[in-house]
């Protein structure tokens, strides 16, 4: 595939694993944001490649991970009601809520759908009028104008059973979470670039000023990912701190403008809550009472409900970079991806998952 | 009035689709296995009439199998339900180092199925079964309400007989053997998905189904070393090797590199997050055997057009350590765990 | 988070406002993306995230990342 396989290219690979180890003086912690990176990192083994010094840490950034307890219980909620149409992307069909998952209230009857992109769900409501529609609608910036374009496609087809499920996160206020807990350890991140392909990297910038941590926007393939992480090493190395782009073929510096006016247009900022980390301030997106109407929620109104999250697992410490999945008692024990204990082993790019699926 | 004027004015129902009437037992089964299925199937152990089929046995071992088709849709590119239905237990006969001779067939239809769809898929199960030498002589059909099943399913077994001195088994297999993988892979399984609608996208690619006895015989009658054959359907290549790797107690390592990957399967797995390894096959057979005899094996498989590609993708490296790991193009290894459940497609 | 795959646009439909619509290869694989937020033409790659294209990949920057690191390889 052009654009992909000569960014797995073993002769490139080896020249930035050399460049690497010559750059590096000292211990450096790098963390990934993105969990599709945290896949390819455990995919490629590229960690082992890595001298000592270079530990990578990683984010909290797999949406299907940090998605609430509390929301899929929703969806299930949903997903039971006759008159109900449950859509969601294959990622979240089996991440457990507080007693089962999709997957397992589709066997016991729900109408629950796997689509690859939520304007498929779209024409499901138009097909479906004696249905609602509601497509669960996770993801970061990149996925949120995604879903945002669906909802403007059924506006303009007037159709009034269509709704989203919510559960929408951005980057930024969680670097600034992370970066401000005093027990961190990250010198420097890898931003997202397919984020950065939508918000363009103006708020990379005051985070890097504000925390002296270089930034660098990274690609996913492997010969991408080293690249990110080298460029961030000699920043380390030099003491500087600034946004640097090592995926400048798919990340303009502004980002997405079209996508980013939709999201004005449609989304405000709000206090979410992640899955094993708790609330940060201004950290998700929800519709605007101008859009109530496509809001599943305000359709379908329930009552908030206290979820439990286990006390042993440390996932939240994994998702800050304060701790690594071989640090948790439970790790390939009690915890698996058949029966996981918390968010990181739920999605096949939560850290825990990608270590356990590929060592 | 003369006698033949009182007709029932029911009238014989002369429908173009599949009716609860067609399960009952009564004429329309009778005109539904004598229109459709005897016509298509026709040998003389078929048309012993019996309840089931009488055939003479020889001296010697003998392979049963059976499995079960559900596939939807039913009919896809390069294939249907019912080619799939005999190759299927064709290769898995054929896996166990069978020459398969007799399979039978049953058939759960949903009311409503169009004859016409009933009529292809049958003849193409003849088709499948000459090609591959083997006759249907027994069959059952029971039809079931609307949404009881989906369209039709099928199930076949089938009986082989092992030639003396084959022994096909797990525990045969030993470090210094290497693993055949007879095509490219991923190739059902992507064109089973792209032909549901509901994922929306097109390939140029076919489903691999076909026999493999034709090949594998000819392996066996002049390898006998082959220690272990089997087709990756589902689960695929990963799945298949774990359960090898479990069952001898072996470590395999195969090579990323290696792997026969099409281009549109690599395509599919990239746009839906699917790891080609865990790609159902159907055409598809792996063959472990010492790496003395491989590039014989090599030759005779590529003298056959479902082997043409041929190709080794890995070794078995180790006792005792039942582990499958994938060295990666850059020289580190990964393991190649079994899946948890199904592969769904992703989007993060 | 977010797997995005490049592909290449081979025909374009505008028929519908606002929802410009392209056939987009990927490998040998082809689908329907939504390209209403790319300026984007026949022959272009485009990354395509759950239906959108969500960016153009800049082929000249591409040749440049990939000389910056055939210089590497050369050091």
């Amino acid at each position: 595939m052009k654009y992909v396989d000569e960014y797995r290219n073993n002769e490139q690979v080896q020249a930035l694993v050399r460049a690497i180890r010559k750059a590096t003086t000292q211990t450096w912690h790098i963390m990934e944001i993105c969990g599709g990176q945290t896949h390819a990192i455990a995919r490629y083994r590229l960690e082992e490649m890595l001298p000592e010094q270079v530990r990578l840490l990683h984010g909290p950034g797999c949406p299907v991970c940090v998605t609430p307890v509390t929301l899929i219980d929703q969806a299930l909620e949903l997903a039971k009601r006759p008159d109900v149409i449950l859509a969601s992307f294959g990622d979240m069909m089996r991440v457990p809520g507080t007693r089962e998952d999709l997957l397992q209230v589709k066997a016991h009857g729900a109408d629950v759908r796997m689509l690859y992109s939520p304007l498929d769900a779209v024409r499901l409501a138009e097909t479906n009028p004696g249905k609602e529609v509601v497509f669960f609608a996770i993801g970061f910036e990149t996925t949120a104008p995604v879903h945002m374009m669906a909802l403007k496609e059924a506006q303009r087809k007037k159709l009034s059973n269509f709704s989203l499920l919510t559960s929408l996160f951005t980057v930024p206020p969680a670097i600034d979470a992370i970066l401000s807990d005093p027990e961190s350890k990250v010198d420097g991140f890898l931003t997202a670039g397919h984020v950065c392909a939508i918000t363009g990297n103006s708020a990379y910038h005051q985070l890097a000023e504000k925390y002296k941590t270089p930034m660098v926007v990274t690609g996913f393939e492997p010969v991408d990912l080293l690249l990110g992480i080298y460029r961030c090493l000699l920043q380390l190395e030099n003491g500087s701190y600034f946004v640097e782009n090592a995926y400048r073929r798919a990340v303009p510096e502004e980002g997405n403008p079209a996508a980013r006016a939709l999201m004005d247009e449609t989304l405000e900022p709000c206090d979410q809550e992640w899955r094993g980390i708790g609330i940060i301030p201004g950290s998700g997106l929800q519709l605007k009472k101008t859009y109530a109407i496509y809001s599943s929620r305000e359709k379908f109104p329930f009552l908030p409900r206290e979820t439990e999250i286990s006390s042993e697992c440390i996932a939240g410490n994994i998702m800050r970079g304060v701790s690594q999945p071989s640090d948790c008692p439970f790790f390939g024990k009690a915890c698996s991806p058949e029966r996981p204990m918390g968010a990181p082993m739920v999605s096949s790019e939560g850290v825990c998952a990608a270590y356990y699926k590929y060592s | 009035m003369k006698n033949e004027d009182f007709n029932c004015p029911v009238p014989f129902n002369d429908s173009d689709c599949v009716l609860m009437a067609h399960g009952g037992g009564g004429r329309m089964t009778h005109r539904l296995i004598s229109d459709i299925f005897y016509p298509a199937f026709r040998n003389p152990l078929l048309e012993q009439d019996h309840d089931g089929c009488v055939f003479p046995v020889q001296e010697g071992r003998m392979a049963y199998s059976t499995d079960s088709f559900v596939v939807d849709p039913i009919f896809f590119p390069g294939g249907d339900i019912g080619d799939l239905a005999v190759n299927g237990t064709v290769n898995d006969l054929a896996c166990c180092g069978a020459r398969p001779l007799y399979l039978t067939a049953g058939f759960i239809l949903e009311e409503g199925l169009p004859l016409s769809d009933l009529q292809r898929i049958v003849r193409s199960m003849r088709k499948a079964a000459d090609k591959a030498g083997v006759q249907i002589v027994a069959g059952d059909t029971k039809v079931v309400e609307r949404g009881k099943c989906d369209k039709l399913f099928i199930n076949t077994s089938g009986i082989g007989v092992v030639p003396e001195g084959i022994r096909i088994a797990p525990d045969r297999v030993r470090p210094g053997d290497v693993v055949i993988c007879s095509g490219p892979i991923g190739a059902h399984g992507i064109t089973i998905l792209s032909a549901r609608e509901s994922l929306g996208f097109e390939t140029n690619l076919k489903s691999d189904t076909v026999s493999l006895n034709n090949m594998l015989s000819q392996l066996l009658k002049n390898i006998e070393e082959v220690h272990v054959l089997r087709d990756p359907t589902r689960g695929g290549v990963s799945g298949t090797l774990n359960e090898i790797a479990k069952a001898a107690r072996v470590e395999i390592v195969l090579d990323e590199a290696s792997l026969p990957i099409p281009d549109a399967v690599k395509g599919a797995s990239e746009i839906l997050g699917l790891d080609p390894l865990y790609i159902a096959n159907e055409g598809l057979v792996l063959v472990i055997l010492p790496e003395t005899r491989s590039q014989e094996a090599l030759a005779v498989m590529k003298s056959f057009p479902e082997g043409k590609n041929a190709t080794i993708i890995g070794r078995i490296t180790g006792e005792d350590n039942a582990i499958v790991k994938m060295k990666t193009p850059y020289g580190n290894y990964r393991i190649v765990d079994m899946l948890s459940g199904e592969q769904l497609p992703r989007i993060c | 988070m977010c797997l995005a795959v490049p592909g290449k646009i081979i025909s374009i439909d505008r028929s519908v406002p606002d929802l410009a619509m392209a056939k987009v290869d990927f490998s040998g694989v082809t689908k329907d993306i939504c390209i209403q937020w790319v300026d984007a033409a026949e022959g272009d790659y485009i990354l395509a995230h759950a239906g959108m294209a969500i960016s153009v990949v800049n082929a000249r920057e591409a040749e440049e990342t990939l000389e910056d690191l055939r210089k590497l390889e050369r050091i």
